[in-house]
């Protein structure tokens, strides 16, 4: 018991708090308080030899690290008490000790004494949490020209593959990033450059791809309302037009309270490579232009007006693309859109008009009109968390975007939508009405109309609840004479969604069931996992379940899969296990089932500590087996093992 | 008299028999073959002084009794066919004569056997023709004369070849009658005659009017080789022999010409292809599944006709067939004439029209959410995606799989509608794995619709992760922190790599920020380490309860390339109000305090304050904080409505400054916080 009063005692004489008290040289008593309980407040006297020295109550509640601080008072007789309220104190329980101070020989402090059960009273339960924590702001630096280069590398060559594919074998992929970027920015003059581009090696390049590539490359330049690019654009004006126009190229804008002016030119079809710095290509060029105005009512737009021409030709060539069927890619066109808000822009009406004239259109004879006009016109209206809307397009069947080679044309219709959008909880309800192949040789004019809602409810912080439900009903138009009994078709769906999150994890699991009447009925689940748990271990998994039952012929096929990687630490950032696994099964009335397994794991070795994050080495010993199977016979079987080095400075 | 009448005429046939000359082979005979003549009656005891052998063709042989006596056989060779009348006389002295009549005849016929064989099948002009003696008796001896006015003797004729053959060239077309003679030339005798007729060369083909793709016949005749160069006038030049087959596949008038590859003649023809006029028909255009389709073959040429109606059967037929589809779609309708054999095809669309939820897909895009088929991220990132956008026609159920470094990674099953564009993402939970440093692949396969064209294989991209980390590093408030609403904060962190301009977002829900969902409004604070919100947002964010918050950075191209963790922060609006009401020494002399500035040179301070409540409370907490520790814990029980509740706590002065927080919680746990105070201690020191 003495050991444990002597360690304790060392504890508190080490501890800063109690350290802090006593500049000068700290000295031992006995001192024996006898402790008086009264109503709300306990008396505590102590008996002293010298009366003539200043003597301190410090006092707290476990839990606290800090104690409370009280002159001690002489009575008539110059004992030494103090008369502690308890009124406000937590709990029943009270740490105390005394100091005596005095000029010489220096601090006195008595051992800790505890108090227990000082009043019958009960005291709440404290969810002790530090949430006063004050900091002050970082400071911030201040911004210089600068340059930064950021090279990676990873290689990783097998040291076994018993592969059968010789290629597969061999192989050794190898990827080095070279990034340069930096910024200037002036808040005073409104200025900013910023610039970035990485240079990418890759030893094992696909078709499609070249070993040294220009990956991403970026320079911009804004000054008050001017602003002007070069490199990697994205590009959205309107939908009839440069919508997702991702393409490398050059890009100026003025973008005024009352004047709009904006112009770009692409000459590549990717954002990647070497082509498209402004330079004519034969292959691809767009150049497209837009002037308009604003008119501004208390320094709010009210009316913006633009009007966009485009002119050039797209390259079909793509790294991203897969056409199955031809669209025309070369021409010019040109649109006018306005946008009137009312009510501070509780009310917005949108309106565009677009024709187009694209050259490898199908061919229409000069007779017959050329039906290459977009016009589309939309109110949306907001209140609050309630908005409504309301959009017509009619889009003819000769118009196409050069820059949109996903639009979808040969249609009209109105679509509509209703909703409440508050923070926890969102309904929307969608309507649809629309008609294609509006002027098709080859397909007869279909109406669809599509009801669709959706719903999500966060219940609390972390438990969100979300459901959908959709009906389609797909028919001739009646135009075409074409309607008969059972002609049309209503697909249906519901799903339904559950998620749970806590920091930085999260579960996640789905449901729904869509079925086309007569044709298919379609059910499937997953659930998905992100899960960490501190520094040792991070799990990443999906599961799912299909399964397809063709009504015509009552077959069904089944599909399993899971996905899962993880980590877990050794040794936090410096030592690890990385694993990742596969697992797909096929199972089909009609045909064989197959299977599919793969597995990898890797012991990771990170030495950014050694060297003190200056650069972040990886070196990974790595194992692979996978496994594939059609019907009874396994097709193929393959374990390999890796040793790849990955950098980053 | 009936013996008498029988015997004359025996012995008129007898005698006659007797009488005639013996030949020694039978016919028939040839010209140029020795026949040997024989008397019936040979007297070899010379009973006659002389005989005379007269053959008929103007050759006599008077023979003596010598001759007579050695033997009883002539021979004879006719030079020319035709029939004789041999006839051999005895006379002279002999008694009795041995042998009557006196006269023996024999009448003979000599048959021709000799012939000129010409030895090519046709007499072309301008090529070498040669002709062969046939029996001839002197073969080498012949004179030739052609008929052209070339006569050809032994003297200069031409050597083709043993046994006579002689070569001749005939300049012009026309009839020629060869006349050989025998007998070394002997023009007594009769020739051996051959008609030939060298006709004109000309081109003849069949039919007469053809079509584009029918097979022409094409002869050439009065050219005679197996190596004619033949041109059809279309480009196609060949080299043939008289008869040859060509199809025209374009409609026009065309010259043909043929000839010897080396020398002339050649000869010429025009010849006019008409427009093909086959097709075929099929009837209705439109049909419903089940539904029959008559196709019909106008105009073929052959007997049977190749079918193929585009799903998968095919099979000969006549011209008009029946077919069914069970299927909707459009299928193309192909017939080959001939049974097949002519390679031309000719077609026909057959819509079979039925709504079904097969979606056909037209354009298809797969990328990372950078817009690009190549990212970089560093480890641990969330923020890569990658996108199938679609461009269909048809409404039903799109499904397949994402398959991340050749594994299937996760399933999707979406509905797409007629009419509209499609996109599906990789989840966002769990994300696409960037645990491991290094190069990924990710690309797509679509189980449905089902897509077989050479042409759809997907793009594979490529994403690389990092060896290291880019977080967002929080610097201030702490996480859980505690705001007035009257004091706006301000929010700081440190510099992440990459990066061009921050963004900062409140929520008081962790789902959307977890997911970076669309509806959160990310502020704008530029490349600035820290923000602090002005009044329109500072109040906007909700009282009294915990909001979330994060800063995410973005790159030029507007990638999220680093965020931080999830803090949240409470502003609370104080329904208790705390007042201090003096603050002093331990010795309770007074310190300096100017409104919530107190100023000290003592270590610890006691602060004299009070605790108003606008509602009541079974419990009441007061939390002081110095700085970030936790003080003093002070607990008020049953507290009134608007009361007073006093209390006193020490804090201490060690620092230059300390900032002091007075925090009032209403509960126990969690606590919510219905108060707070803050002052500002200086030590003086």
């Amino acid at each position: 018991m003495k050991k444990i009063f002597f360690c304790f005692f060392v504890f508190l004489l080490l501890s800063p708090d109690v350290s802090l008290l006593h500049s000068n040289t700290l000295a031992f008593s006995n001192f024996l308080p006898k402790v008086v309980k009264q109503d709300d407040g306990v008396i505590i006297r102590i008996d002293t030899v010298n009366d003539r020295k200043d003597f301190y109550l410090y006092y707290r509640i476990p839990g606290l690290k800090k104690f409370q601080v009280r002159k001690m008072k002489k009575d008539k007789n110059g004992k030494i008490y103090y008369r502690l309220s308890t009124k406000n104190i937590y709990g029943k329980k009270i740490e105390y000790f005394f100091l005596e101070q005095g000029s010489s020989p220096g601090n006195t402090m008595s051992p800790v004494f505890t108090l227990n059960n000082f009043t019958k009273k009960s005291s709440p339960e404290i969810y002790f949490m530090n949430a006063a924590a004050i900091t002050e702001p970082g400071e911030e630096e201040e911004k210089n020209f600068s340059i930064k280069i950021e090279p990676s590398l990873s290689t990783g060559p097998r040291l076994y593959d018993n592969s059968e594919n010789p290629d597969e074998a061999e192989k050794i992929d190898t990827g080095i990033n070279m990034r340069i970027y930096g910024d200037i920015h002036d808040e005073k003059d409104s200025l900013g450059v910023d610039f970035d581009s990485t240079f990418t090696y890759l030893n094992n390049p696909s078709d499609t791809e070249s070993k040294v590539s220009l990956s991403s490359m970026m320079v911009m330049f804004k000054k008050g309302s001017h602003k002007f690019a070069a490199g990697d654009l994205s590009i959205f004006n309107t939908e009839f037009t440069t919508s997702n126009l991702n393409r490398r190229g050059l890009f100026y804008e003025l973008d005024g309270k009352n004047l709009y002016l904006s112009s770009f030119f692409t000459d590549s079809q990717q954002k990647i490579g070497f082509g498209g710095f402004g330079l004519p290509a034969s292959e691809a060029g767009i150049f497209g232009a837009t002037a308009g105005f604003n008119i501004l009512a208390e320094q709010i737009p009210v009316l913006k007006l633009r009007g966009s021409f485009l002119v050039g030709k797209d390259n079909l060539e793509s790294k991203t693309m897969v056409l199955l069927e031809e669209v025309p890619r070369q021409g010019s066109m040109f649109s006018a859109w306005g946008e009137f808000n009312l009510f501070e822009e509780h009310v917005v009406f949108r309106g565009e008009y677009a024709r187009s004239d694209v050259s490898e259109a199908a061919v229409i004879s000069s007779t017959e009109k050329k039906k290459n006009e977009a016009l589309g016109g939309e109110i949306n209206i907001n209140f609050g968390a309630v908005y409504a809307g309301v959009d017509y397009q009619k889009v003819e069947a000769d118009f196409n975007s050069i820059a949109n080679l996903l639009l979808q044309n040969d249609r009209k219709g109105l679509n509509s939508n209703i909703g409440i959008n508050v923070e926890f909880f969102s309904l929307d309800v969608n309507y649809s009405d629309e008609k294609t192949s509006l002027s098709s040789t080859i397909y007869p004019m279909l109406h669809t109309r599509t009801l669709n809602a959706n719903l999500s409810w966060s219940l609390s912080s972390h438990l969100r609840v979300g459901a959908n439900i959709g009906t389609n009903n797909l028919d001739y138009d009646e135009s075409t004479g074409m309607q008969y009994g059972g002609s049309d078709m209503d697909t249906h769906n519901y799903s339904a969604n559950f998620d749970y999150m806590s920091g930085a994890n999260m579960v996640s699991l789905k449901f729904g069931k869509t079925e086309s009447d007569t044709f298919t009925s379609n059910i499937d689940g997953s659930a998905a996992l992100n899960l960490g748990f501190g520094d040792q271990l991070t799990l990443n998994s999906s599961l799912s379940y299909q399964e397809n039952t063709n009504l015509l012929d009552e077959s069904i096929s089944k599909i399993y899969n899971i996905f899962l990687y993880a980590e877990i630490s050794f040794v936090p950032q410096v030592f690890t296990l990385s694993m990742s696994g596969s697992l797909s099964k096929n199972k089909n009335s009609l045909n064989d089932d197959s299977s599919y397994f793969s597995g990898t794991a890797g012991l990771n070795f990170y030495m950014s500590k050694i060297f003190k994050s200056k650069i972040q080495p990886v070196l990974s010993f790595k194992g692979r087996y996978r496994r594939v199977q059609y019907g009874a016979a396994p097709i193929e079987k393959n374990a390999a093992f890796f040793l790849q080095f990955d950098l980053l400075d | 008299m009936k013996k008498i009448i029988f015997v004359i005429p025996f012995l008129l046939v007898s005698i006659n028999l007797y009488s005639a000359i013996i030949v020694n082979s039978q016919g028939p005979y040839y010209v140029g073959q020795k026949i040997g003549f024989k008397s019936n009656c040979f007297d070899p005891g010379n009973t006659f002084s002389s005989c005379v052998w007269n053959f008929g063709d103007g050759t006599t042989i008077s023979l003596g009794p010598k001759d007579l006596s050695t033997s009883g056989r002539r021979y004879h060779i006719f030079r020319s066919p035709g029939t004789y009348r041999v006839s051999y006389s005895r006379s002279g002295p002999s008694s009795p004569p041995k042998c009557l009549p006196l006269t023996e005849y024999k009448t003979i016929t000599i048959s021709e056997n000799r012939s000129i064989r010409m030895l090519r099948r046709r007499a072309p002009v301008g090529r070498e023709i040669r002709f062969a003696p046939v029996n001839f008796n002197t073969p080498t001896g012949i004179r030739w004369d052609m008929g052209d006015g070339t006569i050809y003797t032994r003297a200069n004729r031409k050597t083709a070849g043993g046994r006579g053959i002689i070569a001749h060239t005939y300049k012009k077309p026309g009839y020629y009658t060869i006349r050989a003679y025998d007998w070394k030339g002997n023009l007594k005798t009769i020739p051996i005659t051959l008609n030939i007729r060298l006709a004109a060369p000309v081109i003849d083909f069949i039919p007469k009017s053809p079509r584009v793709d029918e097979t022409v016949g094409f002869l050439v005749s009065g050219i005679d080789s197996n190596s004619i160069a033949w041109n059809f006038g279309d480009g196609t030049i060949v080299r043939g022999s008289v008869r040859v087959n060509h199809t025209y596949r374009m409609a026009g008038t065309y010259t043909v010409s043929a000839g010897y590859i080396d020398s002339p003649p050649t000869v010429s023809t025009n010849i006019t292809v008409l427009p093909e006029n086959r097709y075929i028909a099929a009837s209705p255009l439109v049909v419903k599944p089940n539904e029959e389709v008559t196709v019909t073959a106008y105009n073929f040429r052959g007997k049977t006709v190749w079918w193929n109606f585009g799903d998968g059967v095919q099979k000969p037929g006549f011209y008009l067939e029946r077919h069914a589809y069970a299927e909707p779609g459009t299928y193309t309708i192909t017939a080959r004439d001939e049974g097949g054999k002519s390679e031309k095809k000719f077609t026909t669309n057959v819509t079979v029209r039925n709504i079904t939820d097969r979606v056909n897909v037209e354009v298809l895009e797969i990328r990372l959410d950078n817009g690009k088929n190549y990212k970089i991220v560093p480890r641990n990132s969330k923020h890569i995606r990658a996108i199938l956008k679609m461009k269909m026609r048809g409404t039903g159920i799109v499904s397949g799989r994402w398959v991340v470094d050749g594994s299937p990674f996760e399933f999707f099953n979406e509905v797409v509608y007629q009419g509209r564009l499609k996109e599906i993402y990789t989840r966002k939970v769990p994300g696409l794995p960037t645990i491991e440093p290094g190069l990924h692949t990710i690309t797509l396969e679509l189980t449905r619709p089902a897509l077989t064209e050479d042409n759809m294989t997907f793009p594979v991209l490529k994403y690389f992760v990092l060896a290291g980390e880019n977080i967002v590093e929080i610097i201030s408030p702490q996480d859980g922190f505690v705001a007035k609403d009257k004091d706006p904060l301000e929010f700081s962190w440190k510099e992440a790599r990459g990066v061009s301009r921050y963004q900062v977002a409140f929520s008081n829900y962790l789902n959307p920020l977890f997911e970076n969902a669309p509806s959160i409004n990310w502020l704008d604070v530029t490349a600035r380490l820290k923000f602090k919100p002005g009044a329109n947002i500072w109040n906007k964010i909700k009282r009294n309860r915990w909001t979330y918050w994060k800063v995410r950075a973005l790159d030029i191209d507007n990638n999220v390339v680093a965020e931080s963790g999830i803090n949240d922060i409470k502003v609370v609006i104080a329904e208790a109000k705390v007042d201090i009401n003096k603050v002093t020494n331990l010795n309770g002399e007074a310190v300096e305090m100017t409104r919530n500035n107190i100023t000290s040179s003592e270590d610890d301070i006691l602060v004299h304050g009070s605790l108003e409540y606008m509602g009541s409370a079974e419990f009441l907490v007061l939390r002081v904080y110095a700085d970030e520790e936790l003080v003093d814990l002070l607990l008020f029980r049953d507290v009134k409505k608007n009361e007073k509740r006093e209390f006193e706590t020490s804090i201490p002065n060690k620092k230059r400054q300390t900032k002091i927080v007075f925090q009032v919680l209403n509960t126990s746990s969690p606590a919510v916080i219905v108060g707070i105070h803050g002052m500002i201690l200086k030590n003086s020191n």
